[in-house]
């Protein structure tokens, strides 16, 4: 049986313990591969599971780079007890991690770093730390709009900067959704049967439906993967 | 830099792991003599002043006044805009350039500024941001800083420190700096906090509004006497190793360790930051090597500068009496203590205000074992821990807001070497935990 822990984590807490930073975790949160806070604010707080799961990515992470859908489907595959004994090296991640691909996915999580530092070295000599050091110059790439088109972006109306509105992805998603299929009326629902079946597209969302079999299960699922790529794009 | 120093508390480390250590990264700028100052980058300054109800009477009549003179300190190259809010954004005037015509505008238009609705802090925040920013474009070496005042709690326009944080660093990562000014005891300091450490600034407290003119005026004076903005320190860390910047700086992670953004350092001043450090194990005799830079730009410059670290290093100890006997660095072990304490401080105070007084204290009495203990053979240190004892026992009951907000300054004022500009200002821990 499997015992839930009752340790909770804050999230100063989980940065020491896995060494990804809080806004790394933050971005992890918004791209489905954790679960939120159980509580909002500064000090929100997270429990074991948050933990089982960093630690997992971490070991992801260092075997090298995944596609991101490649992650969340380890995610959704894996039991909570299988994650949390490969997080704590109880089972060896080689058992159920494919040869990475190497595609940057799972880095664009903590990307930020928008604009990689590529600091040009001189030939600067590191002396004794008491000694005054020569500064030399370095070269980052500036980012790639001005602070009045960051701005003015952000200003513009829709955004959820504008007082009084707050877009969530999800609504974000909805009105895409509207989008690519114009005119579109769905057919009127009709339960059939009392069997429902449950497709988590991220920890925080899924896609529930009843007396589906077979072929119709087997399309939900693929409406779950479609809807679950489409909440990870930038819109 | 005028120094950096780039070193252990203690430099052996456990080889069966665990062993905790500290790392400080410290800079000095030079102080320049008359002949060697060199001209002072023309400043663009948005004064984004709040406005809400909250704000009617005294505290808005003191930031008329402070931002009148703020527009008399500053010179014709540098340009002033005023941003007012409340529910609703005004534009007192943007971009008016300081000379003798520009101040006399200035000056009898904020005479006209009265008192309004509700807060959307964001929404003036940005409009004082884009003020500056549209004064940068196309063009180099002006400086661009927005300085916010506010007494309330943003209930409009973005809400989310996370989304406040992101956006802060974007625009200082584009030149645009935030600092801010929390008037009285109502303001959030989650929201006011994150704009200024991710916005490359500082949270000053006003607590009475005559200090609103000390406090803006005393940051008008560090503005013009900056060496350096945007200050990164990168440290490249072995495999293993976890790190914790105490006091929490804003940071980022990349292949090739973590970056830590500090801000500004005013001419002459010192900053440090401190990273405790978890050791993984290893084998006796061999040792970690840790390597740092720290980047900055001048102010008016879109260039960073970088300053390389000595590399420095942990040794595995070759027994258990050279760990025990090792020498420590006890001005170090002091800054260490001094530091640790005030994030204690800080957490302890953002405790209380959730109303978690049991979990404040255990959080105090955890922390006080483990830095009484660190803090053994250490002069200078015996008065932190009496404080930490007492703020043990206070944090048990609902501390006012005034005192949790002077707590957090306090905090502030250790971790990120910020200055205090209220005249006749106590620093006693004890004061403010009533």
């Amino acid at each position: 049986m499997h015992v839930m822990s009752t340790r909770k984590y804050t999230l100063k807490e989980l940065e020491s313990q896995t060494r990804f930073g809080s806004r790394t975790i933050r971005n992890y949160i918004d791209k489905g591969l954790l679960p939120g806070a159980y509580s909002r604010g500064r000090y929100a707080s997270y429990g074991q599971e948050h933990l089982d799961r960093l630690l997992f990515l971490r070991k992801l992470k260092n075997r090298g780079k995944l596609p991101l859908d490649e992650v969340r489907r380890l995610l959704l595959q894996l039991s909570p007890e299988r994650i949390k004994a490969i997080a704590h090296g109880k089972e060896n991640i080689a058992s159920i991690a494919s040869k990475p691909s190497w595609d940057v996915h799972l880095d664009e999580c903590q990307s930020d770093d928008f604009y990689p530092a590529e600091e040009t070295r001189s030939s600067y000599i590191s002396t004794d730390s008491e000694v005054q050091p020569v500064p030399q110059h370095d070269s980052s790439p500036p980012p790639r709009d001005s602070a009045l088109d960051y701005i003015r972006r952000l200003r513009s109306p829709g955004s959820p900067a504008v007082p009084g509105r707050s877009d969530s992805r999800l609504r974000q998603a909805a009105r895409k959704l509207r989008q690519i299929t114009p005119g579109h009326h769905p057919p009127t629902r009709r339960a059939k049967g009392e069997w429902w079946a449950a497709i988590e597209v991220t920890p925080d969302i899924e896609l529930r439906a009843r007396g589906l079999d077979g072929d119709d299960l087997a399309a939900l699922e693929s409406i779950a993967d479609a809807f679950r790529a489409l909440l990870s794009r930038d819109f | 830099m005028k120094h950096t120093a780039f070193r252990f508390d203690r430099s052996l480390i456990n080889h069966k792991g665990d062993s905790v250590r500290y790392l400080e990264v410290g800079m000095e700028a030079p102080t320049p003599t008359t002949d060697s100052k060199p001209e002072r980058a023309p400043l663009d300054l948005a004064l984004v002043i709040d406005r809400s109800g909250s704000m009617s009477g005294a505290p808005l009549a003191a930031a008329r006044e402070a931002a009148r003179g703020v527009a008399a300190g500053l010179r014709p190259a540098d340009t002033l805009s005023v941003v007012v809010f409340d529910n609703r954004v005004d534009v007192l005037f943007e971009g008016l350039a300081m000379d003798r015509a520009g101040k006399r505008r200035a000056d009898s238009i904020l005479s006209g500024v009265h008192s309004g609705g509700m807060t959307c802090l964001s929404g003036g925040w940005l409009r004082g941001a884009e003020t500056v920013a549209l004064l940068r474009e196309g063009t180099e070496g002006r400086r661009s800083q927005v300085i916010l005042l506010s007494d309330g709690h943003a209930n409009e326009g973005i809400l989310d420190p996370g989304e406040l944080a992101r956006h802060a660093s974007e625009l200082r990562e584009r030149g645009v700096y935030t600092t801010c000014v929390g008037i009285g005891d109502g303001y959030s300091p989650e929201q006011l906090a994150v704009l200024s450490e991710h916005g490359g600034g500082l949270l000053h407290r006003a607590e009475r509004p005559h200090e609103i003119i000390e406090v803006l005026l005393g940051e008008l004076g560090e503005l013009m006497n900056t060496y350096a903005e945007d200050i990164k320190v990168e440290v490249n860390l072995p495999g293993d190793v976890i790190a914790e910047c105490i006091g929490g700086l804003p940071s980022t992670e990349s292949s090739k360790g973590v970056s830590y953004h500090l801000g500004t350092l005013v001419e002459g001043r010192e900053r440090h930051i401190i990273l405790r450090l978890k050791c993984p194990r290893g084998e006796r005799g061999k040792a970690l090597k840790f390597k740092g830079r720290i980047t900055f730009k001048r102010p008016g410059s879109s260039k960073r500068e970088l300053v390389e670290l000595k590399a420095t290093r942990l040794e595995f100890a070759d027994s258990s009496v050279s760990l025990r006997k090792q020498k420590r660095d006890r001005k170090l072990s002091l800054r260490v203590a001094s530091a640790w304490q005030a994030e204690v401080v800080r957490n302890a105070a953002g405790m209380n205000r959730d109303g978690a007084f049991r979990e404040a204290a255990d959080m105090v009495r955890t922390e006080l074992a483990f830095f009484s203990r660190y803090c053994r053979g250490i002069d200078g240190t015996s008065r932190l821990i009496q404080e930490l004892e007492m703020l043990e026992d206070r944090v048990r009951y609902d501390i006012s807001e005034r005192g949790r907000k002077e707590m957090h300054n306090y905090s502030e004022a250790r971790l990120k070497s910020k200055p205090e500009h209220r005249a006749g200002f106590s620093e006693e821990l004890c004061d403010f935990m009533e």
